[in-house]
């Protein structure tokens, strides 16, 4: 079979396009060119060429039809991203990168006594022993909740991280505990900056912990869906609570500003263009 | 021709199908522009909740230093009554010298059972009195209430009339008090008109100041939560949970200090002996009722012989 048969017949079946069997065929059936004549042109000769010519501009077209639908299939399945149907089948398909690895720039432990008479050394001790585990919570709630575009508005995604009484405020709070439900229409990824958490650990006359807060600065570029970026800064304060070895968040208040990012112009004074309906 | 013709739809067929396909399920390419600030917020607390009534015992102890708190008499004594759904509370003073049987047995002042049983058998003195059933108690003193005012960083009293204390005048109006200021304001009951009632009320004047300041300093930073609750338990000896404590904190928000009754128990002055005493009205029996039900008293069910509200 003819290499562009082949790959005509193969295009056409992936496509669902049904050729006809008088149309291609006909058109490529015994496709051998006719063989040169040295002899002297004769009316059968002559006809000999002209078939030649006909068939070297089907030849043409055929393969100018198959190369447009190939280009259009391999841009379909491997052009595409996530988006292609391909992309959950074969490993590695997947051209958008992982999503980065939050984690905070500082974190300053503090304590606070719930007794008089506890030597100060001690109490910063316990404070600097039980900020990473309310750290790590914290750490992951953002990474779920904001990072991760795949999660983006997922309360399930969350509950886990919060008492039974607080994870019912999971769902009502989403768009703020996270980057919201409909995020992906504005937003195709979060790239965490520099952020700061503050824990305070409430201690009693043992020393252990019997609550701790933090309090978040999380700041990052997200990139919109247009290709403009935004600056994300979420600010307020996480209450937990402990849970065996884990820690629970009890309560919460957080206020969440989204701004967009000038875009740099080449202007004069190459200075930045300043969003013009700012509120 | 017919040929030509077909291999060209089915090139045009082939570009617009894959096209079309590739289109389906993406992200529209154009958003809208992004020129406006977009703001979000979450608030929770956990909170009390429920129909039910909440009383705390609170008791300022006459201890010196060296004495513990709960050894003292209970110069001040309140009845905090909650109800949460209702987002109201009272407070509801009993004058020291209350003539009353005590828990501890036999019939005395109503500040003599704590020196005797402690908190627990203060409570139940005035459980014996009132009929209402108490959750917790909190007690504190002199020394105690001084620190804790001055490690939140001072407490803002709305004085409803002008007051001479032990070392100064508080002339009426809102006053940034020190710790010693506020034991100062709260202690004094020579120059009152009703002595010790009038006292009792000046007392939950300060209970009020306490909570516009606490709600209005977690409505701004709500890290304040840890530096009060720390605050109160260094200072109090108190069988209230820290859970209990971030409840009621949480509950806080929602009942401002207008939503609050302060009254003071009915009674006249008199002496048992050679000692002065307060017989106690039984018309605060009505109240106690009231107050049992639903954790409140509001501010037209009080008789019209009651001391009245200053503020």
């Amino acid at each position: 079979m003819p290499s562009v048969w082949r790959s005509t017949f193969v295009t056409s079946a992936v496509l669902g396009i049904e050729i006809s069997a008088g149309s291609l065929v006909g058109a490529l059936a015994n496709e051998k060119t006719p063989l040169r004549d040295s002899a002297a042109p004769t009316p059968k000769r002559a006809q000999k060429t002209t078939d030649r010519s006909t068939v070297a501009r089907r030849r043409i077209i055929v393969g100018v039809v198959a190369a447009v639908a190939v280009l259009g299939l391999l841009w379909l399945f491997f052009g595409r991203g996530n988006d292609s149907p391909l992309a959950g089948i074969i490993p590695g398909l997947n051209s958008t990168p992982p999503p980065p690895q939050f984690a905070f720039k500082t974190v300053t432990p503090k304590a606070q006594a719930t007794t008089t008479n506890v030597d100060r050394k001690r109490l910063d001790e316990a404070a600097k022993h039980n900020a990473p585990a309310i750290e790590k919570v914290l750490t992951e709630v953002l990474q779920v909740g904001y990072v991760d575009p795949s999660t983006w508005g997922d309360a399930g995604k969350l509950d886990d991280y919060f008492t039974d009484e607080a994870a019912k405020q999971v769902e009502p709070n989403i768009d703020t505990l996270s980057l919201g439900k409909n995020a992906s229409d504005t937003f195709t990824s979060v790239n965490p900056l520099p952020s700061k958490l503050r824990v305070t650990t409430l201690l009693d006359g043992q020393i252990n912990p019997i609550r701790a807060l933090g309090e978040i600065t999380f700041e990052a570029m997200a990139t919109n869906t247009d290709g403009s970026m935004t600056k994300i800064t979420l600010t307020g304060t996480f209450f937990l609570v402990p849970d065996g070895n884990d820690w629970k968040i009890e309560g919460f208040r957080l206020n969440r500003e989204e701004k967009p990012k000038a875009a740099k112009t080449p202007s004069a004074s190459g200075a930045s263009v300043s969003p013009s309906g700012a509120a | 021709m017919m040929k030509k013709l077909i291999a060209v739809v089915l090139g045009l067929s082939a570009w617009i199908g894959g096209t079309v396909a590739a289109s389906v399920g993406s992200t529209p390419a154009a958003a809208a522009p992004l020129f406006v600030i977009q703001r979000a917020h979450a608030d929770y607390m956990p909170s009390l909740d429920g129909n039910d009534p909440i009383f705390i015992l609170l008791l300022g102890s006459d201890s010196r230093p060296g004495t513990p708190m709960t050894k003292g008499r209970s110069d001040s004594i309140h009845i905090l009554g909650i109800n949460p759904a209702q987002q109201r509370a009272t407070v509801f003073g009993i004058p020291r010298d209350s003539y009353v049987p005590l828990s501890t047995g036999g019939t005395d002042k109503i500040n003599a059972a704590m020196p005797v049983g402690g908190p627990e058998a203060e409570m139940k003195t005035v459980e014996m009195l009132t009929g209402i059933t108490f959750a917790y108690y909190v007690v504190t003193g002199f020394n105690e209430v001084t620190s804790a005012v001055n490690q939140i960083g001072g407490l803002e009293v709305d004085v409803p009339y002008g007051v001479q204390g032990y070392d100064q005048f508080f002339p009426s109006g809102l006053h940034r008090m020190t710790g010693s200021q506020v034991l100062g304001y709260s202690r004094t009951r020579h120059s009152l008109p009703l002595g010790d009632f009038d006292r009792s009320l000046n007392q939950g004047v300060v209970l009020k100041s306490a909570l516009t300041q606490f709600r209005g300093e977690f409505a701004k930073d709500p890290t304040r939560l840890y530096s009060w609750i720390g605050a109160g338990l260094r200072n109090t000896e108190t069988n209230v949970p820290v859970d209990e404590l971030v409840r009621l904190a949480g509950l806080a928000q929602s009942v401002p200090a207008s939503r609050v009754t302060n009254l003071v128990a009915i009674g006249t002055s008199g002496m048992s002996g050679s000692q002065s005493i307060v017989n106690l009205s039984d018309a605060n029996n009505a109240l106690w009722q009231d107050m049992a039900q639903d954790g409140f008293i509001l501010q037209k069910a009080i008789p019209a012989n009651a001391q009245p509200d200053p503020q």
